[in-house]
This record gives C-alpha cells, sequence and structure tokens, in this order.
C-alpha cells in the first residue's frame, strides 16, 4: 500500500506540472523560427468568401465591413457574406446600405428564425456559399472584428504548401479606451495565442482556430462535412481536430492580426470564458479517441496532449496541490514545507521565465500591459514567489508560532482557495459601490486564478448537464481608431 | 535578391514581396530566439547566485 504521506507529495507535484508545460510552451515558442524556415509561402489569392454570423451587430458591424472592404486582396476574389440572424436592431438596414455601398463584394442573408446560435447562423451561410460554388476557401471571422489590411494575403500565402487546410490569425485585444481587464485579457492572449500557438506551430498540430477569424480550404470545407459542428459550444475547436484528422495542417500566423473587443467586466468574461470552458470539456470528451495516440498524428502526441490538459485541468492541478500540502501538514509538518518549498522554486524559476518571455515575444503588447503580465498570478502569490526567490526580503521578522502556523496553512490552502475568492469577485462586482474594489482585488488576487475558477465552474456545468445555451458577449464597438 | 527594396513598393502579387516579407518576419523570429536564449542564461545564472548565496 502507498503511504499517504507519498499520495500527498504526488498531490503538491501535480500542482507544479502547469507552471512547466507553460515553460516547455514557451520554450517551444521561441523556436518558432525553425518552423518558419521550413513552411512555404508564396503569393496566393484563391477566391475568398468570407462569413460574418452577425445577432443585432449594428453597433461594430459598419467598422467591420469597411475593414473589409479595405483588405489588401483582389477585389474580384473576394465576397463577404453577412448572416443576419433575425436581428432586431437596425442590422439589416445596416447591411441593405453596405451592400448597396460595396456592390458585388457585400451579401446580404437573412435567418427569419435566429435564436439557435453561432454555429448554426455560420452553417446558414456555408450552405449558400457552397451552393454556389464560387468560393477556393472561406474565412470565418466575428461581427465585430478589425482585420488589419494584410492579414488575410498573410494567411491565404500558406496555402501554397497543399497539406495546408486552415490558417488562423492572432487575434489581439483591441478595446479602445481600455479597462484593466482588457488589459489583462491582452496580455493572456499573448501567453494563449502568440505563445502558445506558436509552440503549436513546431508541433504541428494546433488546439484552436481562433473562432474570430479562421480560414479554410474549400477541400478542408468539405473534409469536416461542409458545416460547423453545432453539438458543441467550442464550434472552432471542433473545426480545428476535425481539419487536422483528415490529414491537413492548420497553421497559426502570428503576423496576421486581428483586433477584437473582449468583455470589460468579470460577468461578460464569465459568461464567455464559461462557454470556451464548457466547450473544451465537451471536445475532449467527443476526440477521447485522439488523446496520446500516435496514429492521430502530431494531435496524438504527447506535447499536444501535456498543453492541453495542463489547461483545462489546471483547476484540479491547484486543488490537489492545496489537499496535498494540508494533507502533509496533518500527517508530516516538517516535509510539508519541503514539498511547498519545492513547489515555490518551481513558481519562481516558471513565473520569472514566463512572464518575461511573454513580454519578449510581443512587446507592443507588453508595453501596455506590463502591470497586469507581473501580477498575472496575483499579488498574494508574487509575495510568496518573492520570498521563496529572496526569503532575507521580509528582514528580521520574528513571528510567533502561532503567526506561522496560520500564515503557512493560509499559504497552503491558497493554492487552490485563490480559485474561490476569484470566483467571488464575479458577485462583487454586482453590489453597487463595493463593485469599485473588484479591480484592486483582482491584482491581488489574480487572473490567473480567475481563469482558472471560470474552467471550473465549467466542469460544473457540464456535470450538472446545464442547458447549451449560445450567450453572445456584448460589444460595444469600442476599438481604438489607431489599431486601424 | 536585395533586402533593400522597400517590399511595400513591389506589387502584392510580387513573389520577391512575399519573400522579403517572409524574411523580415524570420529575423524578427531569429531576434526572439535570441533574447530567450539570453533570459534563460540570465535565469539560469541567477538560480544558481540564489543557491550558492541564499541556499536551497
Amino acid at each position: 500500500m502507498i503511504a499517504l504521506d507519498v499520495v500527498l507529495l504526488a498531490f503538491v507535484v501535480a500542482g507544479t506540472i502547469p507552471p512547466v508545460v507553460g515553460v516547455y510552451t514557451f520554450a517551444l515558442a521561441s523556436i518558432h523560427v525553425v518552423t518558419l524556415r521550413r513552411e512555404t509561402v508564396a503569393p496566393l489569392f484563391p477566391r475568398v468568401a468570407i462569413v460574418v454570423p452577425a445577432w443585432n451587430e449594428a453597433a461594430v458591424l459598419a467598422r467591420t465591413l469597411d475593414r473589409l472592404a479595405a483588405l489588401e486582396y483582389p477585389r474580384e476574389a473576394l465576397r463577404v457574406y453577412v448572416v443576419d440572424d433575425a436581428s432586431t436592431d437596425s442590422t439589416p438596414e445596416l447591411l441593405r446600405e453596405k451592400a448597396a455601398e460595396h456592390p458585388g463584394l457585400i451579401f446580404h442573408l437573412r435567418r427569419e428564425q435566429g435564436g439557435q446560435g453561432k454555429a448554426h447562423t455560420i452553417n446558414h451561410g456555408l450552405n449558400v456559399i457552397i451552393a454556389e460554388g464560387w468560393y477556393e476557401a472561406v474565412l470565418i471571422i466575428d461581427a465585430d472584428v478589425i482585420l488589419t489590411v494584410e492579414s488575410l494575403r498573410r494567411m491565404t500565402r500558406h496555402f501554397v504548401s497543399e497539406d495546408v487546410g486552415a490558417v488562423t490569425a492572432y487575434i489581439k485585444e483591441g478595446s479602445r479606451p481600455e479597462n484593466y481587464l482588457n488589459r489583462f485579457v491582452a496580455f493572456e492572449y499573448v501567453t494563449a495565442q502568440a505563445a502558445a500557438r506558436r509552440a503549436q506551430n513546431v508541433l504541428g498540430a494546433q488546439a484552436c482556430l481562433a473562432g474570430g477569424a479562421q480560414l479554410l480550404t474549400r477541400a478542408s470545407l468539405e473534409a469536416v462535412g461542409g458545416r460547423i459542428d453545432t453539438s458543441t459550444l467550442a464550434e472552432d475547436t471542433a473545426t480545428t481536430f476535425k481539419v487536422q484528422l483528415s490529414g491537413r495542417r492548420v497553421v497559426f500566423d502570428p503576423t496576421a492580426v486581428v483586433w477584437a473587443e473582449e468583455p470589460r467586466d468579470l460577468g461578460g468574461l464569465w459568461k464567455q470564458r464559461l462557454r470556451w470552458g464548457r466547450g473544451n470539456v465537451q471536445i475532449t470528451r467527443a476526440f477521447s479517441h485522439v488523446w496520446l495516440r500516435r496514429r492521430n498524428g502530431r494531435l496524438g502526441g504527447i506535447g499536444f496532449a501535456a498543453i492541453w490538459f495542463s489547461t483545462t485541468v489546471m483547476p484540479v492541478f491547484m486543488t490537489l496541490s492545496s489537499i496535498g500540502l494540508l494533507g502533509l501538514f496533518a500527517v508530516d509538518r516538517s516535509l510539508s514545507g519541503h514539498a511547498f518549498r519545492l513547489l515555490l522554486g518551481v513558481n519562481v524559476v516558471t513565473y520569472l521565465f514566463i512572464t518575461l518571455s511573454a513580454i519578449s515575444i510581443d512587446r507592443m503588447t507588453a508595453g501596455r500591459t506590463w502591470r497586469e503580465a507581473v501580477l498575472f498570478p496575483g499579488l498574494v502569490a508574487l509575495l510568496f514567489i518573492i520570498y521563496a526567490a529572496y526569503p532575507p526580503v521580509w528582514g528580521d521578522l520574528r513571528p510567533t508560532a502561532a503567526v506561522v502556523t496560520a500564515v503557512t496553512l493560509f499559504a497552503y490552502a491558497w493554492q487552490g482557495g485563490c480559485m474561490l475568492v476569484a470566483a467571488a469577485l464575479k458577485r462583487l462586482e454586482t453590489v453597487p459601490v463595493v463593485r469599485l474594489a473588484v479591480p484592486p482585488l483582482l491584482y491581488i488576487v489574480g487572473y490567473g486564478p480567475l481563469l482558472a475558477s471560470m474552467t471550473a465552474a465549467a466542469y460544473v456545468k457540464e456535470l450538472r448537464g446545464a442547458e447549451m445555451r449560445w450567450e453572445k458577449t456584448e460589444k460595444s464597438g469600442k476599438i481604438g481608431e489607431a489599431l486601424q | 535578391m536585395s533586402d533593400l527594396v522597400p517590399h511595400e513598393s513591389l506589387p502584392l502579387e510580387s513573389p520577391r514581396r512575399t519573400e522579403l516579407e517572409r524574411r523580415e518576419d524570420e529575423r524578427e523570429e531569429r531576434r526572439r530566439l535570441l533574447r530567450q536564449a539570453a533570459l534563460a542564461a540570465v535565469l539560469v545564472f541567477a538560480l544558481a547566485a540564489r543557491i550558492i548565496f541564499v541556499g536551497g
């Protein structure tokens, strides 16, 4: 029988998995140049049908369409199909106006019975496009995104390699004026896109074509059945997996930049991430035959599984870590101290490497989000990290035994308990006046714990079999003019 | 092929323009690799110094 302390120690070690995989991801991202040199690119301008699902998007759609009309791309090889999902605002009028302004470029497709969700709306557009048969590639974008002028041609150039079936852009947070949450999301996207997707390029397996801008060849669209999966809340990830399982490669182009407006409050972010988190749980189950099976190519590799599960199982690792430390404290206090120092030691090295690497990988974003980068794990976790990095920093404090015990227990419980505190911030945001304290509290608790708490909430929703509802993220159209 | 030609002046369909853009991307990625390598080296030295002077 395995001794209890060994099991508890293993729980603590589990807490080191996500940061270690984080370092692995950034190390892979750093050798992206090797992959880039192997990649064949050439100017290629296939006929691209752009599908824009839209439900009550009058506030954002005009600018999105104007940007599409300004793309560096041959006009005769471009068509934009806006699928109006029974909008009740002025979207239909706006679309009629834009279609008249750009004849032969913008087409208005109206669904009279709407409300089934984004995937159904996209499929309505795909049905029309497939029936017309004009397209050679299809670009699916969100109604609020701003494509930089060269983004599309930078994506299509990869199709010169016949095995490339889809290309995804680099989605960057573009809200202006931005608030604290936008800056956290902006930095998160540096790690989750600029770094993670570069790493996945190196591995040869992509986890997700960004829903905001994904380009598929006609052959890829046909290979996935000519439609987007409607059985999951992560339809873009399902498409990504299916394209790769059909033997095609999915490529991330970090130079194809697309700006998007992200939620400005925790309530909006929670809704969005709950949808993503539930979608990821559904994908993990639906593609259970893929994981760690080499016959599925790079998608079945250990590296890809490590990256996927370190994110999706993060709340479990964090909780195990707390249970392990508290359990060890009960059975062997000295061993718990050693285990905690091990955990902190790993955290110091990985935190410094990941944070500084992320700042270096996208210095433009880092310039405006360095505070959020530093405080990503939260001030509380950062104090532990500082202590581990250089204990004398606290000076000659001589706390009583009771204080030491209290601080130790707090530190142990915080490894997983920070998720509960982060989740509570969402509730605080709805309380008048108290809500003013939420931004500073998030810096103290940490954006990382908030992400983990949203993932945990997604598990709970899935386990309860909650209804699958597409809850739209509200957009105001506040994307900075300077970004265009 | 000279990198001195500003690629913005070349037509979009020009393979030369795509090649120049690609080289520019490669240069940027190489600079990232060097920064990462330098960062990793500094961290290793810092860690070693921490262990030597403060203890494990």
